[in-house]
């Protein structure tokens, strides 16, 4: 029986308490003593109980105890203090430690244990008996119950799960949140989400041919460009990666046009778009331009190509941070300024797996 | 990767009027109790068991499926049973938007949240709760009344968190989702 597998929902008895019940395999918390006086606050009852077991009370005792000692005299280091009531054993082990005390302590009062932890016999003999691993509990199960660590499986208890957090993020050098979730629990929404995908151009494998060694191969690379300005797009091969694949680029610098919403639903290509008729590129959407690249795979095995991607995109100049967008219709159109904005990222892109030629 | 362009018989699959595209070799139990969202699509052998339905008169809703799904070749969508209280009976399963469920999957959750993603032969327990943004690897199981939360990724039997999700995924997988409908188009003969 693992206890962190599936859910416990609370049980009521005839007695008016609560236990832990598992729907699938029927385990029941009354098996290990664990009952609660009310369906809720789980983790404080159980909390409640963890604060009377035997060796969390005497280190409190013990605590008391040394403070006490600390306190009344000055000359000692405020780090050890502070070390004792942080729970460091190290420091505990040497002011307990008959030797160390007579050397340190002259007037420190002998402290009397109330519980006094007997040889675990019980336990030694039960491990030296088991014959299977069943008999005893992991590592893992006593790291998880760090309180107690009991070595047999039936006295293991149900663990919590960890709740899961929401984080918001910064960017690491200007410090501008870029995603701030809401507060709301079961939202999935963002206050701000200002994600890379909305921004750079979205590259996809629109054709692939499968990949043999020492073969050519063409593959069709289709960059999609989200943002509402045409972006000038060049594409550069990382031509010194292990292992050296063959590559050549048809078409290394190329502009896509600007995604418009109502493109959305036009499907086919679009005749060349003003000024750029020239341009030898494999194919033009409406907002994405599909470029040929001739891979030669050197070795079997994975191939996949570094390409750093250059974009310049123009856009309007605004004096203080405020949204871009909203600009475009004013009348006041001719007095923006304009800048040229470049971006440049290093991207991989795997192909899949090459085969040994037939020759080989 | 672009998806490609699947075509499909003109015959094999019934298109309704909100754009739901099922196949005339998937089988659909108690058609009166499920609701399909729009443009959802039911590939070949998916099996939906809508009479699977809480005893009592009266009509009710036993699965319901919001747009943009795709439910794979093979997969069954089966709502949760129990006994409660002396009584065995069926509960109603909910599925939200952009769900797509992988080839061979048994489902059998309580409900499915938008924008979840389960890959090939996975089983989803009974009453397992899972939330909006996930994705469920090939080949896990979920066990039973467990439950998934957003932006994380299952894996493994017993299925347990293995990473996170990104916090674009709900786009990525609308785009996605919407693609494949797009690009799942009858064949001209």
């Amino acid at each position: 029986m693992h206890p962190d597998a599936g859910q416990f929902p609370t049980g009521a008895t005839a007695h008016g308490q609560y236990h832990l019940v598992c729907n699938m395999c029927q385990w029941n918390s009354l098996s290990i003593h664990m009952a609660f006086a009310k369906p809720t606050g789980l983790t404080d009852q159980l909390k409640k109980q963890e604060e009377t077991s035997p060796d969390v009370m005497e280190f409190g005792r013990l605590k008391d105890h040394l403070e006490k000692y600390f306190r009344s005299k000055p000359g000692l280091t405020p780090s050890l203090l502070s070390s004792i009531q942080s729970g460091s054993i190290q420091s505990l082990r040497y002011a307990t430690s008959p030797s160390h005390r007579s050397r340190t302590s002259d007037d420190m009062a002998h402290y009397v244990p109330a519980v006094q932890v007997m040889e675990d016999t019980e336990n030694l003999e039960r491990l030296m008996t088991a014959v299977n691993l069943s008999q005893t509990t992991t590592m893992k199960q006593r790291l998880g119950l760090l309180q107690r660590q009991p070595y047999s499986p039936e006295r293991l208890q149900p663990k919590r799960i960890h709740l899961r957090i929401k984080k918001s993020r910064r960017c690491r050098t200007c410090r501008h949140i870029l995603v701030n979730p809401e507060q709301k629990a079961h939202s999935i929404r963002f206050k701000i989400n200002l994600v890379a995908l909305n921004q750079i151009p979205n590259i996809t494998i629109a054709s692939i041919q499968p990949m043999i060694v020492q073969t050519l191969s063409r593959v069709i690379l289709r960059f999609s460009n989200p943002r509402h300005e045409e972006v000038l797009v060049s594409v550069q091969h990382g031509d010194n990666a292990q292992p050296l694949h063959g590559v050549h680029i048809h078409s290394t610098t190329f502009t896509i046009s600007p995604f418009n919403e109502v493109w959305e639903y036009e499907v086919g290509t679009i005749g060349a778009a003003p000024g750029n008729a020239q341009e030898d590129v494999f194919e033009r959407t409406a907002n994405s331009t599909s470029i040929a690249v001739d891979i030669t795979p050197a070795v079997a095995g994975p191939v996949e190509i570094p390409l750093f991607v250059t974009f310049t995109f123009r856009t309007p100049k605004t004096p203080s941070e405020g949204s871009q967008l909203d600009v475009s219709g004013s009348t006041t159109t001719s007095e923006i300024e304009y800048i040229d904005k470049t971006v440049a990222f290093w991207t991989i892109i795997g192909f899949g797996e090459a085969v040994p030629t037939l020759a080989s | 990767m672009d998806l490609p362009v699947v075509k499909y018989s003109k015959s094999e699959y019934i298109e309704t009027d909100t754009g739901n595209k099922v196949s005339r070799k998937s089988v659909i139990c108690g058609s009166q109790n499920i609701i399909l969202g729009g443009k959802t699509i039911l590939q070949t052998g998916s099996v939906i068991r809508g009479d699977l339905r809480r005893s009592g008169a009266g009509q009710v809703v036993v699965v319901s499926v919001g747009r943009y799904c795709f439910l794979s070749q093979g997969c069954v969508i089966r709502p949760p049973c129990k006994t409660f209280k002396g009584s065995f009976s069926y509960y109603p399963m909910k599925i939200g938007d952009h769900v797509t469920i992988g080839e061979g999957s048994i489902v059998q959750a309580a409900s499915i949240g938008s924008f979840v993603q389960i890959g090939k032969n996975c089983v989803i327990g009974k009453f397992a709760i899972i939330k909006e943004c996930t994705r469920i690897e090939d080949n896990t199981v979920i066990a039973p009344n467990s439950v998934v939360p957003s932006f994380s990724i299952y894996s493994g039997s017993p299925g347990r968190m293995v990473d996170e999700l990104p916090e674009s995924i709900q786009e990525i997988y609308e785009a996605r989702t919407k693609d494949r409908y797009a690009k799942f188009v009858p064949s001209m003969d």
